[in-house]
């Protein structure tokens, strides 16, 4: 395909520059991953289907449609553009998410006692969520940039940074371990050596025992109370424990998420499903969306769900394996990091295996910035997609292994 | 820019991008084996749960059966009266704890009270006793009858003087040890003080008022509600607090039914309480089926008959969302009403009973005290058919108002109420009265005399005032020392007179089979008789093992307790002598017995009119005759138990016990003449017997008295017994009470059947 072939030049290094024009950027004649998109497609239906049930009135269903839409929008132009353009402006992209996430910590509004978000009129702008595709980018970046020096600390060390420092700036302790995940699979395809890969394990396995068993032990309490509690409480789900006023005991929300889930049985309560329309279920549209799901459509909801991602899953490791170059697949390495630890902290906390935290189910839990943030994700997969699948067509003519 | 292309991956990024994927694989698999697990296999359990959570069940009282008398008149019915209850699980566990260790160190504080107070009286010597020296006595003795019972008013009163001071002197001695009273604003937790504080000005009371119910009620029942308000709860209220559950947890506003008695203070003892069900009840096979704070029958006839009084209690189930608010899905059971019970009570029976004793022993009679204990004074009557046991009137006095005693009221006024003092008024003194039954107990000595023919009917009994008896010369005298001559079995029945049951007494005690206990259990003494009531005492019929095991428990006693003496016998080495076995000869001794007893022991020698038979026959005395629905449809029917007869060797000895009974009644010289002069002995001839108790070893004491009659009418037979602890003799206090209900029962005028006491007639002795 002549365009094909077009998009190929751009992504050679050409001494003489000429004017770009927005055909140059924006191939629309790139094949796409029909399955990846048939995938998400299919879970923003399931998340409008859930919503529905969970919510009173259509107010959230309409705006999660709207999002979804956008998303789309958002996922079929990324996808057309070359992801290595991404990677020339990864200093201007990490400058604009550190702007946006202290912008959000200082002048965004506060809820449920943290500050995640800041109002833009029209929308609720929650910047820690688009950070974390971001994150994905400028990591990748960095890493494949300093491919030479891969091997020395440095360069590990460059990469938890670039994760951790919007990480510690988000109020948001969830969030924040959701940058962890991506920074070490960038860490892991990017081809840091084990031996720090394994360092780094047992340094973070030993902070989190530290900060949760030890030292509360010792009489250092590094985090406050509930948070610990919050962290723990799936561990004795039936402890009784003392509740600090204005904290909502996150062993009742455990149980209430198990109950549902757990009475949807086969097919699901359908409208008889009390727990999230009685409000017995927290946070029905959000972060217990899936619990929702569950009560409402049963197991055959709730597996069709988790079948969803475990197909964005295998597809988003197809692609990396057949990507263009390097960076295109330690980029999709960063985004699956991503997806995979969001899908498994949330629906593992739904099901009572995980830790209670505000992390969302991609695509499915009610919120724009997510869903528009999961549909950049996608899109960028299939950005890598259609470049791989071009480059194969025109066949190995740039075959450098560096 | 595309600088770093590669195509083909390095080995060690395949090894990478496999970790990846099995580390994707093993998160999609936990994630789906946990989803089968919860959904698949436990799925049945969260369903239960999930359905449980936003249901409140809430219990809808339903009011218990009424109870009717023989006439189908109420007796004892229902009100309904609506209740803010504060619930159970409301109260914080610190309140509870709290509460709960106050609750015992109070307890203890009372108990110790108690003891010093009563050993401050006897150190001072100043119980009734000993509150008359013996030359007050002697002075007493001289003066005329006004004179010595303002004498003896003026020491009563200062006996209850002594009394109230030791109290006083033992609450200031123990003082210390007295805990601090409960505050709401110290302890109790924050929680329940800001609730209360937000009940209170609703309730119309004070946040401490509703505090002390909380400890008082908690202290009686640790894990009942706590009613916040029980009176006149408005409709507005109710209302008001209905419409906002959600802003006073643990609230719950409910129909509650109290008992409500028709008749007041009229055979208050037989109906019992009915009281929220405890801790120990609720593990009870019996109340398998029922819940906290469900009421049932405490005692009495609400306990003896709870199964079909109490109906069946109608559940609400309203659908409430997480934070409380009912969304407005209700399902309905509604609470059913318990059966009825009719009762074999005659009421105009039973209120001349109650009458007869307020008679002689009643706030205006001038013997309210009794002056053996210092306390209201005392007494009982049964009234039974003894064809088939049914209870036609059972009373103890002095009663009391059950409106108010079962009503809300504070612990301190009901102990007023219903304490030692005030005589014990839900005592029922009918069946848990153990008492000596004086010369009531006359008939069973003759009849023993009789079939061991130790006397025949025409034996002359000895005469003079005393008998002499044992090595030890022991004197055994008829009352008042008198002299009542010689006479055969009738006369000495007819005149009471002591010596000659005495000779008998002595005579039997001498027989290996112990013949005069056998009569008297044959009789039916010494066991329960079996009425449907709980908490009846068998009495005592002393005998030898008796009391070598009366020995034993002193002994026993002794040793648990430290003490010198428990009281139980004199002398713990004693043995039971042939002078125990006179006392006994006329119910005297260590012989105990219920009126009840008394009763059904006279019940045994009715014989339907002109159809006389040798045998004894003892009916089984029963008070429910009947389970009906409330309109009156028969459900249920108690008959009566087949009479237990004991045979008789000849047919003339209890014809001539009876000739004797009638006797002391129907001719001038019987002890009780005086009470029943003009009645009509043709139509309804009284076969009665007097009786007079010895309390106390010396005369400083009235005596108890005694009356049992039994009529045999053909259509309307009746035996009826009286008793009054501080009465005296039989004839003056006890005769009148039940010549009043026979009187009754037959509807006699009073002009012929006047009933007055013979308070001074010769023939009065005994």
């Amino acid at each position: 395909m002549a365009t094909g072939r077009s998009a190929g030049q751009v992504g050679l290094r050409s001494p003489q520059r000429r004017r770009r024009t927005l055909s140059d950027i924006v191939d629309v004649g790139l094949p796409f991953d029909p399955v990846l998109a048939f995938a998400a497609i299919a879970l923003t239906a399931c998340s409008c289907l859930a919503i529905a049930g969970a919510t009173t009135g259509n107010a959230f269903v309409v705006r999660q449609v709207a999002y979804g839409i956008v998303g789309l929008g958002v996922a079929a132009v990324v996808s057309r553009i070359d992801y290595a353009r991404w990677q020339a402006i990864r200093w201007p992209l990490y400058a604009f998410m550190i702007g946006s996430i202290l912008a959000v910590a200082f002048l965004g509004q506060k809820v449920n006692g943290s500050t995640l978000s800041i109002n833009l009129g029209f929308f609720s702008f929650q910047a820690s969520e688009l950070g974390k595709v971001l994150v994905v980018v400028v990591a990748a970046s960095f890493i494949v940039g300093r491919r030479t020096a891969v091997h020395s600390w440095t360069t590990t060390f460059g990469v938890l940074a670039l994760a951790g420092v919007p990480g510690a700036l988000t109020a948001d302790f969830g969030t924040s371990l959701v940058y962890g995940a991506i920074a070490l699979a960038v860490l892991l395809i990017g081809g840091t050596p084990g031996r720090h890969l394994a360092i780094i394990g047992t340094i973070a396995t030993i902070v989190i025992v530290g900060a949760l068993g030890v030292l509360p032990a010792a009489g250092v309490n590094v985090l406050k109370g509930y948070q610990a509690d919050r962290i723990t409480a799936f561990l004795s789900p039936n402890a009784n424990h003392r509740v600090e006023p204005g904290q909502t005991d996150p062993r009742y929300q455990l149980k209430q998420a198990k109950a549902a889930i757990g009475s949807g049985q086969k097919t699901g309560r359908g409208d008889e499903a009390t727990q999230q329309t009685l409000g017995y279920l927290p946070e029905q549209q959000t972060d217990f969306i899936f619990a929702s799901a569950g009560e409402r459509y049963g197991f055959v909801g709730a597996a069709a769900i988790l079948s969803l991602f475990a197909l964005i899953m295998w597809r988003g490791l197809r692609i990396l394996s057949t990507a263009r170059d390097f960076y295109g697949a330690v980029l999709a390495a960063g985004i699956l990091a991503m997806l995979l630890f969001q899908v498994l902290v949330n629906a593992g906390m739904n099901v009572g295996i995980m830790p209670i935290t505000g992390i969302p189910l991609p695509l499915v839990s009610y919120g724009g910035s997510s869903v528009l943030s999961t549909y950049l994700a996608i899109g960028l997969l299939q950005a890598i997609y259609a470049q791989g699948r071009a480059a194969a067509r025109r066949g190995p003519t740039v075959d450098r292994t560096d | 820019m595309s600088s770093l292309d590669r195509r083909t991956p390095t080995p060690q990024l395949a090894l990478r991008v496999a970790a990846f994927g099995i580390i994707a694989f093993g998160v999609f698999a936990i994630l789906f084996l946990r989803l089968w697990f919860l959904q698949i296999l436990q799925g049945d359990q969260y369903l239960t749960e999930a359905a449980s959570n936003g249901a409140r069940v809430v219990r809808v009282a339903a009011p218990r059966g009424n109870i009717v008398d023989r006439d189908r008149k109420p007796l004892v019915e229902n009100d309904a009266s609506t209740v803010v209850t504060l619930q159970a699980e409301a109260i914080p566990e610190d309140d509870r704890t709290t509460i709960a260790n106050w609750g015992q160190k109070q307890g203890e504080y009372d108990v110790a009270v108690g003891n010093l107070s009563d050993q401050l009286v006897d150190d001072k010597k100043r119980n009734h006793d000993n509150a008359l020296s013996a030359t007050a006595k002697r002075r007493i003795a001289r003066q005329t009858p006004a004179q010595a019972a303002r004498r003896l008013t003026q020491t009563r009163r200062r006996v209850a003087r002594y009394r109230k001071a030791a109290d006083r002197q033992a609450e200031r001695t123990l003082a210390g040890r007295q805990p601090a009273q409960l505050r709401v604003s110290r302890d109790a937790s924050p929680r329940l003080r800001a609730l209360l504080t937000r009940m209170a000005p609703l309730l119309g009371s004070s946040t401490r008022t509703l505090y002390d119910r909380v400890v008082s009620s908690t202290v009686k029942l640790p894990y009942g509600g706590v009613a916040l308000k029980s009176r006149k709860v408005s409709a507005g209220l109710r209302n008001y607090l209905l419409e906002r559950q959600a802003e006073f947890p643990g609230i719950t506003v409910t129909k509650e039914y109290l008992r409500r008695y028709p008749n007041g203070s009229v055979a208050a003892q037989l109906f019992g309480n009915v009281g929220q069900i405890s801790e120990d009840q609720l593990k009870e096979a019996k109340y398998r089926d029922l819940k906290a704070g469900q009421l049932i029958g405490q005692n009495g006839l609400e306990f003896e008959y709870n199964s079909f009084l109490q109906g069946k209690d109608g559940e609400q189930t309203v659908e409430v969302d997480a934070q409380g608010r009912p969304t407005g899905k209700v399902s309905d059971e509604a609470p059913k009403q318990g059966s009825r019970l009719q009762l074999s009570i005659d009421t105009a029976l039973e209120k001349t009973g109650q009458f007869g004793m307020s008679k002689v022993i009643g706030p205006k009679s001038g013997d309210s005290i009794d002056s053996k204990t210092g306390y209201r004074a005392g007494g009982a009557y049964v009234a039974m058919d003894p064809r088939n046991g049914e209870i036609l009137a059972m009373g103890s006095y002095p009663t009391v108002d059950l409106n108010t005693v079962y009503g809300p009221l504070s612990t301190k006024k009901y102990r007023r109420l219903v304490g030692k003092r005030a005589g014990v008024p839900l005592l029922n003194r009918a069946i848990q009265g153990q008492y000596a039954t004086g010369s009531t107990f006359k008939p069973v000595t003759a009849l023993a005399g009789l079939s061991t023919g130790v006397i025949t009917p025409e034996t002359q009994g000895p005469s003079g005032s005393c008998i002499t008896v044992g090595t030890l010369k022991q004197e055994f005298c008829n009352a008042g020392k008198e002299d009542l001559g010689s006479s055969n079995l009738e006369g000495a029945l007819q005149i009471s007179s002591d010596v000659y049951f005495y000779e008998i007494g002595q005579q039997l005690f001498r027989q290996q089979n112990k013949p005069l206990q056998t009569w008297a259990r044959l009789f039916g003494y010494g066991k329960d008789t079996g009425i449907d009531l709980p908490g009846e005492t068998p009495g005592t019929v002393p005998d030898a093992a008796w009391r070598k095991k009366q020995n034993e428990r002193e002994l026993q006693c002794r040793k648990d307790e430290g003490k010198a003496s428990c009281g139980l016998v004199f002398d713990p080495t004693g043995q039971f002598l042939l002078g125990d076995n006179i006392n006994l000869s006329v119910g005297q001794g260590d012989f105990l017995a219920t009126p009840l007893q008394v009763a059904v022991a006279y019940a045994g020698l009715y014989d339907p009119r002109g159809r006389p038979t040798q045998d004894l026959h003892f009916p089984t005395p029963q008070l429910g005759m009947q389970i009906q629905k409330q309109d009156g449809e028969l459900l249920q029917a108690f008959k009566p138990k087949p009479r237990r007869t004991v045979q008789v060797g000849d047919p003339t000895w209890k014809q001539d016990i009876l000739k004797g009974l009638n006797a002391v009644t129907a001719t001038p010289d019987g002890t009780a003449a005086g009470v029943f002069a003009g009645w009509d002995q043709n139509a309804f001839p009284v076969y009665g017997k007097t009786g007079t108790a010895q309390r106390c070893n010396e005369s400083s004491c009235p005596d108890q008295a005694w009356f049992a009659a039994m009529v045999p009418d053909p259509e309307r037979p009746i035996v009826v017994v009286a008793t009054v602890e501080n009465g005296g003799f039989g004839t003056t206090t006890a005769a009148p009470v039940v010549c009043r209900m026979l009187r009754t029962w037959y509807q006699q005028p009073k002009s012929t059947a006047p009933c007055e006491a013979a308070r001074s007639s010769a023939n009065a002795t005994e």
